[in-house]
């Protein structure tokens, strides 16, 4: 939290290595987050870029009132909306899998149970409600507290809640399926 | 049936350990776009903080202007005046000049807080030979980010309204015609949430970069705009002539005008239509009801058209189409979209020699066997770009002078805008646009030496058209150009008919052929 102040602190000033440092430190986990919202890695990466290019813009007056991880969490996830519904209106766009990377530590059958867990989450997530769907994601990998996705979405706390306790039942009634397979 | 904890526990499992990292390719790509970025914010605030340094030296006003314009010359080593002219035309008055990364990023700041949009989006017609007819039906468009509704007009009278409205995934449409006093209602599935009432504007914004060309500023609802002109063939699969033109609000930095020029018109090859979104309304609370479908007491559950037809049926009688050989029209069209130049004879009730080229006509009026008057019309714009903007371009004229020889008398009138003449390539273009929709083939034959295919067309096809005017239209086998065009009419007084041909297309012209020449002595007429 401290350093994340110290690095705005430079940043305002123009410094890059700072924002070196802020982007190194939170790419993957932004880049997780918008994978999952999305379901299409390519997509994400420029998820990656517009957030970082538009973050940059506000160099000289960034003021951070919360934590930078999840401000730009928010970012991420507000553009990955206008992404999806670019997508859901073009319809032109395929998903693509998502192609975790593979670790050196695990063995191919371990990979492979992963990848398909991942797939099938994946296709329940396609399934519920975008408005959802970034509730759950936005919880769950991120690890945002209700108050703060409702402050970042302009919503109640109540429908934040409410949200994510749709797309959770829907998904485990869709993984519930998927098990009895 | 597993439990809400295991399914948390899942998703948060999965994603834990499906490590992502990003390719050194990504990272490369976007350290360099934000290392660009950086520099070009930091220019952009060191040249908007000079205004505010200007303003602060300038408080006390031009009686410290002689000392501050020593003192920055020895400070900066600049003339002061070289500074203070400068300082008028700034990249802050122009800030589209600046570097465009910090202004579309207010740009898209501003949008992304728009709840709901409301705007007018109005077609507009437009032929080859640069003729735009505004069409009379225009939409005010009221978008939130998950439902619509559209009110149709047609000039002052509401015609229909649409919604769109979500229900769960699914999306709910309703259509309420006034004009037949009927309504329609489907289903979407799965179609909800997918609209969002910026995002078309932020499309544009995103892709200002790759702007063709400024346009020059100018008032649009009393507000200076600058606007952008972006090929369409950059951002998809469009056709050549696609263009779109966005006009910002240069206080506001909002869009306020969208031009989608060049969209290409179902069975009518020989125009294209050119949409227009303006007059539009960000911060405005539309009230929830506004959003609420209401089908008034009486109307009846069906579409439009099977009313419309009904009632066309009626008034008009039986239509009748024959089978026109499939591409015949696009090959007509074709061919006349490369005439440059045209000579032909028009006989009706006077018998007229028309002469045209792309953007000048001259009509010369025979009474007898002598020239009674010539008219000749001459078009001048500004903008002799690829497309017909003008109903847009503020240079557009039409120059029309009359001579009248047996009058001794000359009159000279100009066009801005509509109402005005229009090139008589149109009324040739837009009768072949219904050549598919034609009543019989005619018996070949051979008119001025040339084989022709000809066909008969009932003008009750279009319009509001009796059933007493008919086309017959002949086109040369080989070139597909109109050899002869009849109109055929019936009024109290009997029938008329009034012919074009002798036509002679790509002749070559006089270089004076459409200047105008008033003989001495010959009287301005006015107005008056």
């Amino acid at each position: 939290m401290l350093e994340d102040r110290l690095l705005i602190w430079r940043f305002n000033r123009g410094d890059m290595d700072a924002l070196g440092r802020i982007y190194e430190k939170h790419k993957n986990d932004l880049l997780r987050l918008a994978a999952a919202l999305l379901g299409d890695r390519n997509t994400a990466e420029d998820v990656l870029n517009d957030v970082f290019v538009s973050f940059t813009q506000r160099m000289g007056d960034f003021r951070l009132t919360g934590h930078l991880k999840n401000y730009l969490a928010t970012c991420v996830a507000n553009r990955a909306r206008d992404m999806y519904r670019m997508r859901q209106r073009k319809k032109t766009i395929a998903l693509d899998d998502v192609g975790a990377d593979e670790s050196d530590a695990i063995g191919p059958r371990e990979s492979a149970i992963r990848n398909d867990h991942y797939r099938r989450l994946s296709e329940a997530m396609d399934q519920i409600p975008y408005d959802q769907r970034e509730v759950v994601t936005l919880h769950l990998v991120s690890g945002m507290k209700f108050r703060q996705i409702a402050s970042s979405q302009d919503i109640s706390v109540n429908t934040a809640k409410s949200r994510y306790r749709y797309g959770l039942d829907k998904l485990r009634s869709l993984l519930d399926s998927e098990v009895a397979k | 049936m597993i439990s809400a904890k295991y399914t948390e526990s899942f998703i948060k499992d999965v994603y834990e350990k499906n490590v992502l990292s990003t390719s050194a390719k990504a990272d490369e790509r976007i350290l360099t776009n934000v290392r660009e970025t950086l520099e070009q914010t930091r220019n952009a605030r060191s040249v908007t903080s000079q205004p505010s340094i200007w303003r602060t030296v300038m408080e006390n006003r031009a009686a410290k202007f002689g000392m501050i314009a020593a003192v920055l010359a020895v400070i900066f080593g600049v003339p002061a005046l070289t500074l203070f002219s400068r300082q008028k035309n700034s990249a802050s008055d122009q800030w589209w000049l600046g570097p465009q990364a910090a202004w579309a990023g207010e740009i898209t700041a501003s949008l992304e807080s728009v709840k709901a949009l409301v705007y007018r989006e109005q077609p507009v017609f437009v032929k080859p030979f640069g003729s735009t007819h505004i069409s009379g039906n225009w939409t005010r468009c009221y978008q939130a980010r998950d439902r619509f509704r559209r009110d149709k007009y047609y000039h002052d009278k509401l015609v229909d309204v649409t919604w769109e409205v979500p229900d769960g995934n699914d999306l709910l449409h309703y259509m309420v015609s006034h004009e037949y006093e009927c309504y329609q209602e489907d289903r979407r599935q799965g179609a909800a949430y997918d609209r969002d009432p910026v995002e078309q504007l932020l499309f544009y914004v995103r892709l200002l970069h790759k702007a063709d060309r400024i346009l020059e500023s100018k008032l649009f609802d009393g507000k200076e705009c600058v606007g952008f002109e972006i090929s369409a063939a950059k951002y998809g699969n469009n056709p050549e002539g696609r263009i779109d033109r966005i006009w910002f609000d240069v206080e506001s930095k909002l869009p306020v005008r969208i031009e989608r020029h060049g969209l290409p018109l179902t069975n009518h090859p020989e125009e294209t239509l050119t949409l227009i979104q303006d007059q539009f309304e960000y911060h405005v609370d539309v009230p929830a009801e506004m959003f609420t479908p209401q089908i008034p007491g009486g109307y009846v559950n069906t579409h439009p058209d099977s009313i419309r037809k009904a009632r066309e049926k009626e008034e008009k009688g039986q239509m009748f189409f024959t089978e026109v050989p499939a591409g015949l029209k696009e090959q007509v069209i074709a061919a006349l979209e490369n005439v440059k130049t045209a000579v032909y004879r028009e006989a009706g009730p006077q018998t007229q020699k028309v002469y045209f080229s792309r953007y000048a006509w001259r009509i010369d009026v025979y009474a007898a066997d002598h020239v009674q008057c010539i008219t000749w019309y001459v078009v001048n714009k500004n903008d002799w770009g690829k497309t017909s903007f003008d109903f847009n371009d503020e240079g557009f004229r039409l120059t029309q002078t009359t001579v009248n020889y047996e009058d001794r008398a000359y009159r000279v009138s100009e066009y801005r805008g509509e109402p005005r003449p229009h090139h008589p390539m149109d009324s040739i273009m837009s009768l072949i646009g219904y050549l598919d929709r034609a009543d019989r083939q005619l018996d070949n034959m051979k008119i001025e030496g040339i084989d022709c295919l000809g066909f008969e067309l009932s003008a009750k096809k279009y319009g509001t058209n009796p059933d007493t005017m008919k086309h017959r239209l002949w086109f040369d086998v080989q070139t597909k150009l109109p050899v002869r065009m009849e109109w055929e009419w019936v009024q109290e007084d009997g029938s008329h008919t009034r012919v074009q041909d002798h036509f002679e297309w790509n002749r070559a012209l006089p270089d004076d052929t459409f200047v105008p020449k008033v003989p001495d002595g010959f009287v301005k007429e006015t107005d008056q």
